[in-house]
C-alpha cells in the first residue's frame, strides 16, 4: 500500500540509525547517543539533521575543531516527492557541499508514529536503517 | 496586528541576509548571493539553513583546512517556535554550531505575505541582523 503526504508532513525524532551488512552485523552511524529530526513541509519541503550526542566546540576553535564538528554532523533541505512507499529527498542546501544537486531514495516502513528508512549506504554494499518517531 | 502560526507554516527561501552597522554601513556574513530555506511546521518545528553560494569540498580525502572552510560557511539549527505579538523564539535542539544548543533565539517579525523580514541586534547592542526570506 502506497503511502499519501500526510504520512510523512510534520517534524519526527531521530530513534536510531546504522548500517547493516550483508552477515546481519550492525554498526551504529552516529556512535550510542545519535540525534535528530527530520521534517516534512506541507508544501513540498524537507529537512534532516543527524548527529552525534556528544559534540563540542572550544570557543577559539582550531580548524580541527571545526572539521571535527563538521564531521559528526550531518543536515540537508530541499524538495520532497513521494512515489508508492518510497520518499525522495531532493536535494538544495547541503553541508556536505557535494550532495546539492542530487536525490536521495528511502523505502519507509510506516508504522503510524514511527517510520522506518532503509537505502543504500554510502559504501554501495550495507543498508542504512534510520528509525524516527512522530513528535 | 500580531502575527499568527499561519503566516509561518511552510518553507521559505532566503532572499537577502545583512548586518547593518551604527552609521548605516551594511555587510553581507555570507556574501550577497548566499542561500538558504527555513521551514516552520504546523506541529511546532523550525529548521534554519543558510550557505555562502560558493562552498567546495573535495569529494575524496578532503583534508582539516577544507572541513572547516564548509564548516564556517554553513549555518543550521533545528528546534521548536513559538510566537509572541510579532516576535519568534526559536528554541535550539540540534545545531551546527553545537554552542548553540539549549538557545533561545528570539526574532522580531516583519510580515508582509510573499515575504518577511527578521531583525534583531547582535550580541554588540550595536549591530542590526536583518534577514529577509520570501514564500516559497
Amino acid at each position: 500500500m502506497g503511502l499519501s503526504r500526510d504520512d510523512l508532513v510534520g517534524a519526527w525524532t531521530l530513534e536510531g540509525t546504522y548500517t547493516e551488512d550483508a552477515d546481519g552485523n550492525r554498526t551504529p552511524t552516529w556512535g550510542d547517543d545519535a540525534k535528530g529530526v527530520i521534517m516534512y513541509t506541507a508544501d513540498g519541503y524537507m529537512t534532516a539533521i543527524t548527529r552525534r550526542g556528544d559534540r563540542s566546540l572550544p570557543a577559539a576553535a582550531s580548524a580541527a575543531d571545526k572539521a571535527a564538528a563538521f564531521d559528526n554532523y550531518l543536515n540537508y533541505a530541499g524538495r520532497w516527492t513521494l512515489d508508492g512507499n518510497v520518499v525522495t529527498h531532493h536535494i538544495e542546501h547541503a553541508l556536505n557541499p557535494n550532495w546539492v544537486g542530487t536525490a536521495r531514495d528511502r523505502t519507509i516502513d510506516h508504522q503510524g508514529d514511527r517510520m522506518v528508512f532503509s537505502g543504500l549506504a554510502g559504501d554501495g554494499k550495507s543498508n542504512a536503517v534510520i528509525i524516527w518517531r512522530r513528535n | 496586528m500580531s502575527l499568527t502560526p499561519e503566516d509561518l507554516h511552510g518553507a521559505w527561501a532566503l532572499d537577502e541576509w545583512y548586518v547593518e552597522n551604527e552609521d548605516g554601513s551594511r555587510s553581507a556574513p555570507f556574501g550577497r548571493d548566499a542561500r538558504g530555506a527555513i521551514m516552520y511546521t504546523t506541529d511546532g518545528y523550525i529548521s534554519a539553513t543558510i550557505g555562502s553560494a560558493e562552498r567546495f569540498l573535495p569529494a575524496d580525502n578532503p583534508d582539516e583546512a577544507q572541513k572547516a572552510e564548509a564548516y564556517s560557511s554553513y549555518f543550521n539549527y533545528v528546534g521548536t517556535w513559538t510566537i509572541d505579538g510579532d516576535s519568534v523564539t526559536h528554541t535550539i535542539e540540534h545545531a551546527l554550531d553545537p554552542n548553540l544548543v539549549g538557545a533561545a533565539m528570539t526574532r522580531a517579525v516583519e510580515h508582509k505575505g510573499a515575504s518577511m523580514a527578521f531583525t534583531g541586534m547582535m550580541a554588540d547592542g550595536k549591530t542590526k541582523n536583518v534577514i529577509i526570506w520570501k514564500r516559497r
